[in-house]
Formats: structure tokens, C-alpha cells, sequence
């Protein structure tokens, strides 16, 4: 393989000039999507500290596929989608001890969020509802109403069919209404977010 | 509550609890670091999940003699519940016949196990599969998908799938072999038009990759560490054996499984191998450096760097998912069956060797890393089929059997063992 050509002014190369314009062009993009991202990982994660982890993990892979992605003009869909499913592998890297961990984790924090409803509101116990759902289906109702993409687009992120996000949401939705307190009522948390 | 109603709740929760979430700005240079990170654990376009890549599937001599179509039916379980150690030798290696009646009962494969129609679950409940054919391999996703590879009796190979909500899928036609990334996040095959294909968790149909292997026989060797995305990561690929049929000749291809990529290159194409049979999740290699008429030679070798280390006194089969160990048998396929099993660290120095003696027989047909530190071996002897746990410090027992049956077909199926 030759020598990279030299540029007329000397020192800097065409290919450390192509390096730093895609580390400008990728930085700016960082900057701008990073806020928003992050908000999202942390509502698929529940604390800070992972979802600060997800987001560099989501970042790093975008980084290394930046060239390819760009050019096909989909950046948002497919770091969106490397948050999700990165999220979602790195609960699995240790699935089979961790399942159980998180297991109990679930039912805690169930027992916890309906003790919360009755004192701290409906909003929190909420949260600790949409917590304990499974990741996938975690993942749906983020996308969905946090998101607010459309059946489509939440299939397109998670990469299954619109009908299996439906079916997802569906029971994601049963379940937070049975795990949710009896009491729960949309209209007081209206007041309260006021 | 309505749906509206939970729905414009959950938006609202959702949206409180995020707007409360700002975290310091993540610096270019700390992205870069971790991709960096990323990147060297994808060495040259060939990082292969090492959890579900085992073994070279070549028929080994058998040993044992024939039990004799016995229907397939549990015998009752005799064992103490401590596992057996034998001694080590003076140079730390346990050395000992290959000799798995009596083995102390331990807990059965963390994966499951099926036998017959019957699936054993993790949580060590039972169901029945309804396939069109006989199951003879399966791999397990972590939504608790199932992906099962069928042979009929006239050989003819299928996938089919029970997905988490035990829906059932298929059968689609399909080559040899069924494989699973690492994070066991993705199943995948060769289907009989040559593209491989693959099923993502929660998915309700195959998704075919545009890439295409061609002449003669496939199988699918092993799916990459990369895949854990849903296979949309630039470097999700599946190692893909094909096999000429007029020479018999391997080649290994890796087949790229990302949407709009539909590249197919050759696996180890320096010719340090010549045959691929596993790579670690960082990137080192497991090849065979030579076969003869009468042996083998494997080795280990990292990226593309020269071999590190070989032997002729075995063949290597797997790496252990983090790559700490790697499983072996006999150095001569050529029947059903192993006579040997031993196990390498990954500097090269033998951990464990169990070897059939004359007058102790036993063969060693499938394998499989549970973890890193115990292999599952599927074993026969004297008419019976053991699911045996061998622990890297010498300790084996049983983890599902014994069966009734013949030396030829297993009655039992351990997920992901080759």
C-alpha cells in the first residue's frame, strides 16, 4: 500500500483531514442527541449510573459504524436502536444468575410502589410498575409513550413486528393496571403535574 | 382506568421522571476510548460467540458396544449428591478412564435438556414439543424462545421455533447446525437456498440475511459476538462451513447477517488453519493445523498473529465463554463418538484427561461449555446415555440421566452442544 497523499500545506494528511472532519461531524451529533438519549436510557435502566453506561456503550458503537450509518441517513433510528437492544444485552451478559437477582428485585419494588401510592402518589408508583416489566416489553412502553413513536416505529427500533409490539403493549398496559394501586386516579396526577 | 387513561398517566410519569435526568456531557475522547474498547474484541471481521460454538461435527470411532434399541425410558438414580475428584497427577493434570457410572447426582444442564418430546426447563419443569420431526439440536434464547433443528428419518433437516409465548413457528427448511450468539440474543442458520438466517428474541418470523454461501453442503458453525443488537450490527456475521460434495473438501465463510450487507468472505483465510472451528468472544482463534490419515493437530492461535500454541494429542473443540479453557477430544474423528475428553487452559497446558480403556469403554458424543469453569459432555456406555458435568478442577457428575438406548442415537439433547 502506497503513502497517504500529503496536502500542499504539509504535515496534516487527506486521511487525518477525512478523520478529524467525521470526529467534528460525529462530536456535534454527540453534543446534540446525547441530553435526550440519556433521558431515555435512564427510563429503560431506572438509575444513573447504567443508563450513563448505555449511552457511551450506544455512542461507542455508533462511532465505529459512523461512516456506514450516516450515509444511509438514519442516525437517530439506529443509535435508538443500539440503546434498546445494548440495554436489553447487557441485562442478558449474565442472564440466567440475574433473572433471579432481578426477579426479587421486581417484586420488591412492586410491594414497594404500592406502599408509595398510598403515600407519595400515584406517579411514583407508577414508575416502580413500569420498572418491574420485563425488559422488552420496558423497552415497548418507553418507546411508545415516552417516545410517542408509532406501532410502526417501535417495531422498526426493536426490530420485531407490529404485532408482536400490539401484543407487548398490550399486556405491558394489563399488567401495570393490575400492579398499579386500586386507587390510582389519572385525574389527582393531572392536578399534581401542574 | 381506560387505556387513555393509563396511557396519558404513563406519559406523563414518564416524562417527570426524565426531565429529571441531566448527567454530566460525555467527552468524543471517552466515546472513542470505549469504542476502541469495543473494537478490540472484533478482531479482522471474525469475533464468534464462543457460548454456542462447539465442536467440529465429525463422526468419531466407537468404542462401545452396541446396546440394542432399548426403548428410551430414565433409570432410577442411585448417586450420592458429591461430586467425584480424581487425584491429579505429579504434573497437575487429572488423568483417569473415561468412566461415568455411578457419578454423584448434581444439578441438571443450567439450560435445560429434552428428551424425547419432553423439554426440561431451567426452573425444572417439564413440556411437550410437538415437532414434525425428531428433534436433534436446539438453542434457547433469553426471552426463552426456543429454536429447534428436526431430522426426519430420511435426513432431511428443519428448523421450527417456540417462541415465549409458545407460539409455534415453521418448520422452515434448513441445512445443518443451529447456533447462538453469546448473549444468547439471537438464533441462527443456513436454510437449503444457501442465506443464512436468523431469529431475534420476540421476533415471530426468520429474518434472512442477503448474503449467500454456495457448493455443496452447509452448516452453521456459529453466530457472532457482534449480533447482540438484532442483527443489526455492521459486524454480525455466522461462520458457515461448506463442504464440496465431490471432494469432501471444508471451507469455512463468514456471511454477513446486517441488513444491506450481503458479504461473504473466507474464515481464516491465511492458511494457518485449514479448517476454522471456534473463535473467543476476543478474538482468538481454535483451528486445525494439520490432518493425516491417521491424526490431527489443532491450535490456538490470536487474531493474526502465528499459532501460539498446538497439539497433536488432541483435537480442541471449544473455548469456554470467556475463553479461559477449551474442551477436546480424540485427535482422529472417525466414527460415533469420542473415546477421550480433556480440557486445555488457554496457555496450553492440559487441565483434565478421561480416556476409555479397554476394558472400561465409553464415548464422548456431543459437548458444551455451561459456564467457565464446567463442560457438558453427552456420554454412552454400556447401554446407557449420561449427561456428565466435567469441572475444570477434575470434579465430574451427573447432571441429567442415565438413559436407555442404542450407541448410535442420544436420546437426550443438550442446548447448544455439538
Amino acid at each position: 500500500m502506497g503513502r497517504p497523499p500529503q496536502d500542499s500545506t504539509g504535515g496534516t494528511t487527506v486521511v487525518d483531514q477525512r478523520q478529524d472532519d467525521r470526529d467534528a461531524d460525529f462530536a456535534s451529533y454527540l453534543a446534540a442527541r446525547q441530553p435526550s438519549l440519556l433521558r431515555t436510557a435512564y427510563l429503560l435502566t431506572g438509575n444513573r449510573h447504567d443508563a450513563e453506561d448505555l449511552v457511551q456503550t450506544a455512542f461507542a458503537k455508533l462511532y465505529l459504524s459512523w461512516d456506514k450509518v450516516r450515509d444511509r441517513g438514519s442516525v437517530d433510528g439506529y443509535v435508538r436502536r443500539i440503546l434498546v437492544n445494548e440495554h436489553s444485552s447487557l441485562w442478558r451478559r449474565a442472564w440466567k444468575r440475574r433473572e433471579h437477582a432481578v426477579d426479587d428485585t421486581v417484586l420488591h419494588s412492586l410491594g414497594a410502589a404500592h406502599e408509595d401510592a398510598r403515600t407519595d402518589g400515584s406517579g411514583d408508583a407508577l414508575w416502580n410498575a413500569v420498572q418491574g416489566l420485563p425488559r422488552k416489553a420496558r423497552a415497548v412502553v418507553v418507546l411508545r409513550y415516552y417516545e410517542e413513536l408509532s406501532e410502526a416505529e417501535t417495531a422498526a427500533v426493536l426490530g420485531i413486528s407490529v404485532g408482536t409490539v400490539k401484543s407487548q403493549a398490550s399486556r405491558a398496559l394489563a399488567s401495570l393496571r393490575d400492579r398499579a394501586p386500586k386507587d390510582l386516579d389519572p385525574r389527582t396526577s393531572e392536578e399534581e403535574d401542574r | 382506568m381506560s387505556d387513555d387513561d393509563l396511557t396519558g398517566q404513563l406519559t406523563r410519569t414518564l416524562t417527570r421522571y426524565a426531565d429529571d435526568m441531566a448527567g454530566p456531557s460525555l467527552p468524543l475522547a471517552q466515546v472513542q476510548g470505549r469504542a476502541r474498547s469495543i473494537r478490540r474484541r472484533r478482531t479482522a471481521g471474525a469475533v464468534v460467540g464462543a457460548a454456542a460454538a462447539v465442536a467440529v461435527v465429525v463422526p468419531t470411532l466407537a468404542l462401545a458396544t452396541h446396546g440394542g434399541g432399548h426403548r428410551t425410558e430414565p433409570l432410577p438414580s442411585t448417586q450420592n449428591t458429591t461430586s467425584q475428584t480424581p487425584s491429579p497427577s505429579q504434573s497437575g493434570v487429572v488423568r483417569a478412564p473415561l468412566d461415568v457410572r455411578g457419578l454423584p447426582l448434581g444439578d441438571a444442564p443450567a439450560d435445560g435438556y429434552l428428551v424425547g418430546r419432553t423439554l426440561h426447563l431451567p426452573n425444572g419443569s417439564t413440556t411437550r414439543i410437538t415437532t414434525a420431526a425428531p428433534v436433534d439440536a436446539y438453542v434457547t434464547l433469553s426471552d426463552d424462545t426456543i429454536v429447534l433443528h428436526t431430522r426426519d428419518a430420511g435426513g432431511a433437516t428443519a428448523v421450527e421455533v417456540i417462541d415465549s409465548h409458545g407460539d409455534h413457528h415453521g418448520p422452515y427448511p434448513a441445512t445443518d447446525g443451529v447456533v447462538v450468539d453469546a448473549n444468547h440474543a439471537a438464533a441462527g442458520w443456513v436454510g437449503t437456498d444457501g442465506h443464512p438466517y436468523f431469529w431475534n428474541e420476540a421476533a415471530t418470523k426468520p429474518d434472512r440475511s442477503d448474503a449467500q454461501v454456495s457448493g455443496g453442503s452447509f452448516e452453521a458453525r456459529a453466530l457472532a459476538d457482534t449480533c447482540d443488537s438484532g442483527g443489526t450490527s455492521p459486524d454480525c456475521a455466522m461462520l458457515v462451513r461448506t463442504t464440496a460434495p465431490s471432494t469432501g473438501k471444508a471451507t469455512d465463510w463468514l456471511a454477513s447477517l446486517s441488513p444491506g450487507d450481503d458479504t461473504v468472505q473466507r474464515a481464516a483465510p491465511d492458511r494457518r488453519f485449514v479448517g476454522l472451528t471456534d473463535l473467543s468472544y476476543d478474538g482468538r482463534e481454535i483451528g486445525l493445523t494439520r490432518i493425516t490419515d491417521t491424526g490431527s493437530c489443532s491450535g490456538v492461535a490470536a487474531g493474526a498473529a502465528p499459532v501460539t500454541w498446538k497439539t497433536c494429542r488432541h483435537t480442541l473443540l471449544a473455548f469456554s465463554p470467556r475463553g479461559s479453557y477449551l474442551s477436546a477430544d480424540v485427535n482422529f474423528h472417525s466414527g460415533l463418538g469420542s473415546s477421550v475428553f480433556a480440557a486445555y487452559d488457554y496457555l496450553g497446558h492440559q487441565v483434565f484427561e478421561y480416556r476409555s480403556r479397554l476394558s472400561v469403554q465409553a464415548t464422548v458424543t456431543r459437548s458444551v461449555w455451561e459456564d467457565d469453569a464446567h463442560v457438558l459432555a453427552i456420554v454412552y456406555q454400556d447401554g446407557r446415555w449420561y449427561v456428565v458435568r466435567f469441572g475444570v478442577d477434575g470434579s465430574r457428575e451427573l447432571a441429567a440421566g442415565p438413559l436407555r438406548g442404542n450407541d448410535v442415537d442420544a436420546p437426550v439433547v443438550v442446548p447448544g452442544a455439538r
